[in-house]
């Protein structure tokens, strides 16, 4: 048994665990912090999806070649496909809903839907902003 | 043309039992054979479309794509993890539409999870062939009308 | 894969309880934007983080125990969780 490997793989490991990890926090405060809802999309839908990438090659490095790696596998695929797809599926639904993104300056503004300016104004004078009906 | 689809969903079908199941003894396998049989039945239509053309370059043109999407990917990580632990919080959004040239609905739908994959863009709507993206702030929302993605994907769809 | 150590007497299972400790813990923070956030779409994305959170919770738990019925547990928990979203978005 070559102690040498071993200890390299389980050092590449905790290296992509913890990166991992630190994307996954980064993405949570990200989550907590961003004003409105549609930011929070963006926090969610990018960190949550490599941090948890990230943990998931960790571990295949960690199984070596078996069907467990395998199924790990299968599990990044479905959430490198399935994440964006869920976060652009509440989006839409938020947009349709008629949901306001904050904005931080009054400038041209490049949305369609005429919703009303003062519910806006209420959302962006408010904390947390996005508020639904 | 049927039977050819029927044979080549079932292999993929029971492929993918076997390496899940990773028993192979007769009981599983057999299992796996009759359940492949049933699944590939209801679904041979679905996964290849005999109306497809140059299939063979466009999965190969799509696996050289994904590298750049994968270190877009990281790029955006670093981005978003910036902007949330950074104090001051350098956030701008907004909403910016544009004129898509793609065609086929599996070309848009890799174009808007791309979009949502790459730094400070996420996709909301696509109404016809507009697409509404939500941006975090100004550079970003500007990189994504240069439209540098958008040929790489038409790139890939053979629509260019 | 037992006894495999990564230095001293910090074993490779320790590492995987550090990070499974730390998924919870986010999981909970999440939780508050859950049932603090305003409106009904803050809480389904809460609920999608906290579900996506939870499949590598279950890895990482199939790594600890070495039981590899949690993969499993993970891929279908996959599924549904995507399945819920996509569902609690068209009602």
């Amino acid at each position: 048994m070559s102690d040498t490997i071993i200890n390299l793989t389980n050092v590449i490991t905790v290296l992509l665990l913890l990166v991992g990890a630190f994307f996954m926090l980064a993405g949570t405060i990200g989550f907590l912090r961003f004003p409105d809802f549609y930011s929070r999309m963006h926090a969610t839908g990018k960190c949550d999806t490599l941090g948890e990438g990230l943990m998931l090659v960790a571990l295949i490095v960690y199984g070596g070649a078996t069907f467990v790696s395998v199924k790990i596998l299968f599990l990044i695929l479905f959430i490198l496909l399935a994440n964006p797809t869920s976060t652009h599926a509440i989006a839409k639904a938020a947009y349709d809903v008629g949901l306001e993104p904050w904005r931080k300056l009054d400038e041209e503004v490049a949305w369609l839907n005429t919703g009303d300016t003062g519910n806006s104004d209420e959302s962006r004078a408010g904390e947390d902003g996005g508020e639904v009906r | 043309m049927r039977i050819k689809q029927f044979a080549a969903t079932y292999l993929i079908v029971l492929a993918f039992w076997l390496l899940l199941s990773a028993h192979f003894d007769r009981f599983h396998v057999g299992a796996g054979v009759v359940c492949s049989v049933i699944v590939a039945y209801a679904s041979h239509d679905l996964l290849f479309k005999d109306t497809e053309k140059h299939r063979l370059t466009k999965t190969l043109r799509f696996i050289a794509y994904l590298p750049w999407l994968i270190y877009q990917i990281v790029l955006a990580n670093i981005d978003v993890a910036k902007r949330a632990l950074s104090p001051s919080m350098p956030i701008d959004p907004r909403v910016v539409t544009f004129k898509t040239i793609l065609k086929s609905d599996m070309a848009r739908t890799a174009l808007a999870n791309s979009i949502t994959l790459t730094p400070g863009t996420v996709t909301i709507d696509i109404v016809d062939d507009v697409f509404y993206v939500h941006a975090i702030a100004k550079e970003p929302a500007d990189d994504l009308l240069k439209g540098a993605m958008e040929r790489k994907v038409a790139h890939i769809f053979m629509e260019d | 894969m037992t006894g495999t150590e990564l230095f001293g007497t910090i074993g490779m299972v320790d590492v995987f309880l550090a990070m499974a400790i730390t998924i919870v813990i986010a999981s909970f923070v999440s939780l508050y934007r859950g049932i603090e956030g305003p409106g009904i779409f803050n809480r389904i994305i809460a609920v999608n983080v906290i579900g996506t959170k939870t499949i590598v919770l279950l890895v990482l738990i199939g790594f600890i125990y070495e039981r590899p019925d949690f993969f499993d547990i993970a891929l279908l928990y996959a599924i549904l969780n995507f399945i819920m979203t996509i569902a609690a978005t068209r009602y």
